[in-house]
């Protein structure tokens, strides 16, 4: 196991790797640049830009320029956020977006295990359709609208004496600014995690082992948490990768409904802007999250089924 | 500070190896535009020092809007030690030297930026605030919430289409100023359907610009059917004679029009409307089409594309129709001629006039301030009666202010609000 | 007694119809699947809703009055009523909210169900595959989707834009193209599981090559948990074909989708609230209809369901 997980780890290099040049060739290819501009910029200009950024070298002269910077971790500048670096600028939306959707994660995970396994063990009755019903709130009703709601409740109707709402609207600062936007990624989390988490259950309920040991007369308690959680857990960690990394670095809508300074929003800006190093310094960022936890995805698999091997 | 501090800033700004990338202001001074190309050193701007607190400042051509273009940031004086010292990192806080009013406390890219009053400020006295933040916020529903839930005194625009109800919620917390911006549609005369200038007279004229202002946008839009904004130094907008016209004289001539341009029920004219996806570009897109549908059995298409695709579209002219806005780099009316000079880089519509490039030369380097805004305006005229584009309507600043802010005026089209100007009355 | 495949020792060779059960007492084993998909009262009541759904969105629009992309400069944003048939409202441009509700309707579950179908076809071959071959194998196929999951989604957007053009098949297979990562993670997982089984070991032993196994075994014990992450997919991939419309990928104005019209209404919400609550009940409807009978299908698959 030792051995695979340092295998796994060395792994990651060349996987970043091959990322970093599919995007860099994805990136180039998609039309617009930099400095396409609303007002076409003169010759001379853009000459002096493409030089400064070594645009105006060949592409593979490019490339190997950037991974050359890479090797020393240094990112290159971004384009767009001129006086930034784009170390300067994910080392400051790493934070925030580990602050809210890291934090959400867990939260979710539990309450969504909690709330799928009630499901499933009292199913079809009033608590099944209830329960569901509020965990399908998150899937089915559009993060836009939630997040709307939510400011409305929050934000507008219990306002202070001052006319400043119980909970700010958006922006980022102490814990109070984290409160809306972590329930709201909950909400939409919770939903999946449920909803898998009670079917995965029902399967588990339903085979031969569970007849037995029930057959064996262990009190229900017993068969459910012992036997039935850990093979019904295993989609629910199959999807913990996903779950964690669109919370963590695609969490677009909540950080665009509470103006939050995450990685979603540098994501999402830099691909429209072209801006080239902030998006290939992102990528290697999440492609090493992305690495990461399936490796501890896939450890925690043997840990719940003990007949799972590497 | 003294003039060394802006010769040395400007001159920096020229400086190939610098590779500044808004360059619009700083090519007025002579030389400006060799240095930039690189066939000229940096030192050969003109601009010289006569002591150490006045500054020559010698131009291409005679430049009345010079003086208003000196509060433009891009042409601050910038302190050379600290450039020096820090490189790229000048700017940020605790290194930034300005001579501003304010200077910069903290700063985080997409969250804040802070400053803070600066009290060697030569006006020191008569500032009152002792905090900015200012709130970088992509989404203007979300800027409306947080001023709605106390966050933010001040936004920067309205959401689209909100301007009614917020005015009912919120009265004269709702400012609406003229801005010195247009928005049209520009249409490239090189398509083989819209050569004809026929066709494009009649698709400008036969458009209900009162009804696009007052009942599809509704924030305070002042329908224009001329390149120039109302409020423009230097030149008035120019009404064309069918302005006055009822909509039913219009749409006939429209029509006869389009007709002797060849087109009829049996072979319609076909236009690609090129825009970036925004609400206002969607409704105003989709009015226009359908005024042009109803009246002159134009059978149109919406085609939107992503920001920078639609840039390079619009730049590289494999457009039909495409909108387009311009917003005055100063106040002055050859920046709005630019639009429609040969070859300019404000000009995608692929208009080119000699004769209108050769009165804005003229009218440029004219002295006498009545003789030049005659030339511009005969210039405008020309341009304009050539249809190269649509003009719809003039742009306004929209934006929400409380009431507990003093000193915000709707005054300015260029629309700079300096928060040395502002205060908050005790509430 | 019904034999589950789960249980059925003897592999191939015994050629069990996986999936679905040999009932000796002579009852087809469709109809027993049928039979419990029935029992299931939500379930039976989504497929109507959901049945009424699409008849509205596909035959609504050629019953009512007005056309999808008709304008009316008289009659903007109007709220609901019954005076002049406008019976959802107008937005803005005086369009007739119900129309473009219904045809809208079309675009988004045409996407939704191709997208789907897409997304389990290509996710359970990758993730069985994967699984079951273990080894270097898997390790390939598991880093190859490590690495979709850091690839911007909005830059393979735009670039299928810029080399296919816009097609209405293009958005479905540009959303398919980043949903069927985790539906082959789930299923590898379930894979992972699955191959210890006893089951499987007797059908290698009785030389059962992998693809059967993997085809015959392995996927029909899979159903279950695919079907439900399915349904957890869906309004994913509703929503997301509005995002590249944004883009200029999917559907052009005026026509429209519930995305599109849910993501314009949201920003007038407090307006002119009409124009997001008939998309938006719409769609919150047909997720919850899939819901249903997603769980209902899942129980039909599986054999011990009382």
């Amino acid at each position: 196991m030792f051995a695979y997980t340092i295998r796994r780890l060395l792994f990651a290099v060349p996987t970043i790797l091959a990322v970093v040049t599919i995007c860099y060739v994805m990136v180039h290819m998609t039309p617009g640049g930099p400095f396409d501009l609303e007002r076409k910029l003169p010759p001379a200009v853009l000459a002096n830009l493409q030089a400064k950024y070594h645009l105006d070298e060949s592409p593979l002269q490019q490339y190997f320029y950037y991974l050359g910077r890479l090797l020393h971790g240094d990112l290159g500048a971004s384009f767009k956020y001129t006086d930034w670096t784009v170390n300067e600028l994910v080392a400051k939306a790493l934070p925030v977006s580990l602050a809210v959707g890291g934090l959400s994660v867990p939260i979710s995970m539990v309450i969504g295990i909690a709330i799928g396994t009630v499901a499933a063990v009292r199913r079809n009755s009033a608590v099944d359709y209830l329960v569901s019903a509020l965990g399908n709130v998150g899937n089915a009703v559009p993060s836009f609208v939630r997040g709307a709601v939510v400011f409305l409740v929050f934000a507008l109707l219990l306002q202070d004496s001052h006319g400043v709402g119980l909970l700010p609207a958006g922006g980022w600062g102490g814990w109070r600014f984290r409160v809306l936007p972590i329930t709201l990624l909950t909400i939409v989390n919770v939903a999946t995690i449920s909803r898998v988490m009670r079917g995965s259950l029902l399967e588990v309920l339903t085979s031969s082992f569970i007849r037995t040991a029930r057959a064996k007369g262990l009190p229900e308690r017993t068969v459910i948490l012992r036997h039935a959680m850990r093979p019904a857990l295993m989609p629910v960690l199959s999807l913990f990768t996903s779950i964690a990394l669109s919370s963590i670095t695609a969490a677009i809508v909540t950080e665009t409904v509470f103006s939050l300074p995450g990685l979603g929003q540098l994501i999402i800006n830099g691909a429209i802007n072209r801006d080239y190093t902030l998006v290939l310094g992102l990528v290697v960022l999440v492609t090493a999250i992305a690495v990461l936890f399936n490796l501890i995805v896939d450890l925690l698999y043997a840990v719940v089924d003990p007949r799972i091997r590497y | 500070m003294t003039t060394a501090d802006f010769i040395y800033a400007w001159q920096r700004e020229v400086d190939p190896k610098t590779a500044s990338v808004y360059t619009i202001l700083i090519s007025f001074i002579k030389n400006a535009k060799a240095i930039l190309a690189g066939t000229l050193p940096p030192s050969k701007l003109g601009v010289r020092a006569l002591d150490a607190y006045t500054l020559e400042v010698k131009t291409e051509s005679p430049t009345p809007f010079l003086p208003q273009m000196m509060s433009n940031p891009v042409l601050a004086p910038v302190y050379r030690p600290v450039v020096e010292q820090y490189g790229n990192e000048w700017t940020k806080p605790g290194h930034l030297i300005g001579n501003g009013a304010f200077t910069l406390q903290y700063w985080s890219p997409n969250d804040k930026l802070v400053v803070v009053k600066n009290p060697l400020y030569w006006d020191a006295a008569n500032v009152v605030l002792n905090t900015v933040d200012w709130i970088p916020i992509d989404n203007n529903d979300t800027a409306t919430k947080q001023f709605e839930s106390g966050q933010l005194d001040m936004t920067y625009e309205l959401p689209p289409g909100s301007y009614a109800s917020l005015k009912a919620k919120y009265g004269n917390e709702v400012h609406i100023a003229p801005e010195s911006a247009n928005f049209y549609f520009a249409l490239n005369v090189a398509d083989p359907e819209l050569k004809d200038v026929r066709v494009r007279e009649a698709l400008s004229m036969v458009i209900d610009r009162d009804t696009l202002v007052k009942r599809i946008l509704g924030d305070g839009e002042l329908p224009s059917a001329d390149l120039m904004p109302i409020a423009v130094d230097g030149a008035r907008p120019t009404p064309r004679d069918w302005e006055s016209w009822p909509m039913d004289k219009r749409i006939a001539t429209a029509r006869q029009l389009l007709a002797a341009a060849g087109y009829s029920v049996e072979k319609p004219l076909t236009i690609r409307y090129s825009y970036n996806t925004t609400d206002i570009n969607k409704l105003v897109g989709l009015y226009i089409l359908s005024e042009w549908r109803n009246k002159l059995g134009v059978q149109g298409k919406m085609e939107n594309q992503e920001w920078k695709v639609f840039i390079q579209t619009r730049h590289d002219g494999t457009y039909q129709v495409a909108r387009d806005g311009w917003s005055g780099d100063y106040n002055d009316a050859t920046t709005y001629l630019d639009l429609v000079r040969c070859h300019s880089d404000a000009n995608d519509t692929r208009y080119c006039n000699p004769k209108v490039d050769a009165l804005i030369t003229q009218g440029s380097n004219e002295t006498d301030e009545a003789k030049r805004t005659a030339l511009l305006i005969q210039a405008d005229q020309l341009a304009m009666s050539e249809y190269p584009m649509v003009p719809l309507y003039q742009r306004v600043t929209a934006r929400l202010v409380r009431s507990y802010v003093g000193g915000y005026t709707d005054l300015d089209p260029m629309d700079r609000v300096p928060s040395q100007d502002l205060y908050i009355i005790k509430h | 007694m019904a034999l589950s495949p789960s249980e059925t020792q003897l592999g191939d060779a015994v050629a069990v119809p996986t999936g679905i059960h040999l009932d000796p007492f002579g009852d087809s084993p469709a109809r027993h699947a049928w039979r419990r998909f029935a029992q299931n009262r939500a379930a039976l009541v989504s497929c109507v809703i959901l049945g009424l759904i699409i008849l509205a969105c596909f035959i609504g629009p050629f019953l009512l009055p007005y056309g999808f992309d008709d304008t009316d400069w008289l009659s903007i944003s109007l709220p609901p009523g019954f005076a002049n048939m406008h019976w959802f409202g107008t937005d803005e441009l005086g369009r007739d909210v119900l129309v473009r509700t219904l045809i809208g309707g079309r675009i988004s579950l045409e996407v939704g169900l191709l997208g789907t179908a897409l997304t389990v076809a290509i996710g359970v071959a990758w993730g069985a595959t994967a699984g079951y071959a273990g080894g270097k194998i898997d390790a390939a196929m598991m880093r190859v989707v490590d690495m979709m999951y850091a690839i911007p989604y909005m830059l393979i957007a735009i670039l299928m834009m810029t080399l296919f053009g816009r097609a209405f098949y293009l958005v479905v297979l540009t959303i398919s193209l980043f949903s069927w990562i985790d539906m082959a993670r789930v299923v590898r997982g379930q894979t992972l599981m699955l191959k210890k089984r006893e089951f499987i070991d007797a059908a290698r032993a009785t030389g059962v090559p992998a693809a059967r196994i993997v085809w015959r075994h392995i996927v029909p014990n899979l159903l279950g948990v695919v079907i439900i992450y399915a349904t957890v997919t869906v309004p994913g991939i509703i929503l997301t074909e509005s995002v590249l419309s944004f883009l200029g990928l999917g559907v052009q104005e005026p026509m429209t989708s519930w995305g599109v019209l849910i993501a314009d209404g949201t920003s007038k919400m407090e307006v002119r609230p009409w124009l997001l609550a008939f998309p938006g009940v719409l769609l919150i409807a047909t997720l919850y209809c899939t819901n249903y009978i997603g769980d209902a299908l899942r129980d039909a698959f599986d054999p011990k369901v009382q």
